[in-house]
């Protein structure tokens, strides 16, 4: 059985998801990358707007979710925080 | 008063009648004695006298590597305010806080200049008591014990152990090398689910800082296992120092 996901790791999933695609994403594509329903999705994406992790865009008359500079280092720092959590198995 | 080479009734002597003294198996080579007011304090450096002053240097790299992991691990309690974090920060805070205390001590012998006692009896026993607390605090995050009571009542009863002994430096070793074998093998379980070069590095370490104390153990047998057990050391926090790199680099 997976373990359950903490508000962490799903902040990591969404913000690595919008990395992925190169820095902005549509927001089904969010709702499907990040495996949420679209209203946790929408609570999410309003705390992470609050704390400048991601910004919205549009693009082409779309709305697009854009991975901010601190959103970026947000994403570097949990990455490096996971690889410790794994070597020491915390 | 002096007090001779594996004379160990004048040492027992010596503790009956309130001085302190550490470490009662002497088979060393500079046996520091120092009188003050009731106290003496016999320091007992094993391993030969070209070595005295390398093993600080050891030691001083094991205490850089220890304190970049704090201040890491530190970063991650403050970046996710998850109080493992807080604990693991805590435990190698300790570690290090002990290593400079081993450090103070051996580079004091080393240098050979008078020094009041208690500097000695606080150096060394600093590091021996914080240290058997950070690796009960290591073991417990390990195993994942959640509650305090236990943590508490093996820190008591190793910290007593080691106060009661008849020698306090192989009660020291001892129990830290039953505490790091109970470690490494909860983090060669982690490497066996993780399968990471990073949890590699840190598993392969917690064994080598095993051995080490095993080799510290075996040292009053002959002297080359001081060298041994030091030389072990550095590689294992080496490669504990690799593992940090790995992370940070990612």
């Amino acid at each position: 059985m997976t373990e359950r996901r903490t508000k962490m790791d799903i902040v990591y999933d969404m913000l690595q998801a919008i990395q992925d695609k190169g820095g902005t994403i549509l927001p089904t594509h969010l709702l499907y990358k990040s495996n949420l329903s679209h209203g946790r999705l929408k609570q999410y994406v309003d705390e992470l707007k609050i704390k400048a992790l991601v910004a919205e865009t549009e693009k082409k008359g779309k709305t697009h979710f854009l991975i901010t500079d601190q959103g970026a280092k947000f994403l570097a720092n949990y990455r490096q925080l996971r690889e410790f959590t794994d070597a020491f198995g915390l | 008063m002096l007090l001779a080479d594996n004379d160990r009734l004048l040492m027992h002597y010596a503790r009956a009648v309130g001085i302190v003294v550490l470490d009662c198996l002497c088979t060393s080579f500079i046996n520091r004695v120092t009188m003050g007011l009731h106290m003496v304090v016999t320091i007992t450096v094993r391993g030969p006298e070209w070595f005295f002053g390398l093993d600080s240097l050891f030691e001083g790299f094991a205490a850089i590597a220890l304190l970049l992991i704090t201040l890491f691990s530190f970063k991650a309690y403050r970046f996710t305010k998850d109080k493992r974090y807080r604990t693991f920060a805590i435990a190698f805070g300790f570690m290090t806080l002990g290593m400079i205390g081993r450090i103070l001590a051996d580079f004091l012998v080393f240098i050979d200049v008078p020094v009041h006692p208690l500097l000695l009896l606080v150096s060394y026993a600093g590091y021996m008591g914080l240290t058997l607390v950070a690796l009960i605090l290591l073991f417990a995050l390990t195993v994942k014990v959640k509650q305090r009571a236990p943590v508490m009542a093996l820190m008591l009863v190793s910290l007593v152990l080691v106060l009661l002994s008849a020698s306090y430096r192989l009660s020291f070793h001892a129990i830290s090398l039953i505490l790091l074998i109970f470690i490494t093998y909860q983090f060669v379980k982690n490497y066996f689910e993780k399968k990471s070069l990073t949890s590699l590095s840190v598993c392969a370490s917690f064994g080598l800082l095993a051995l080490a104390q095993a080799a510290f153990i075996t040292d009053i047998l002959r002297q080359k296992f001081y060298i041994v057990g030091h030389l072990i050391h550095l590689l294992a926090f080496a490669l504990l120092f690799v593992a940090l790199v790995k992370v940070v680099r990612r």
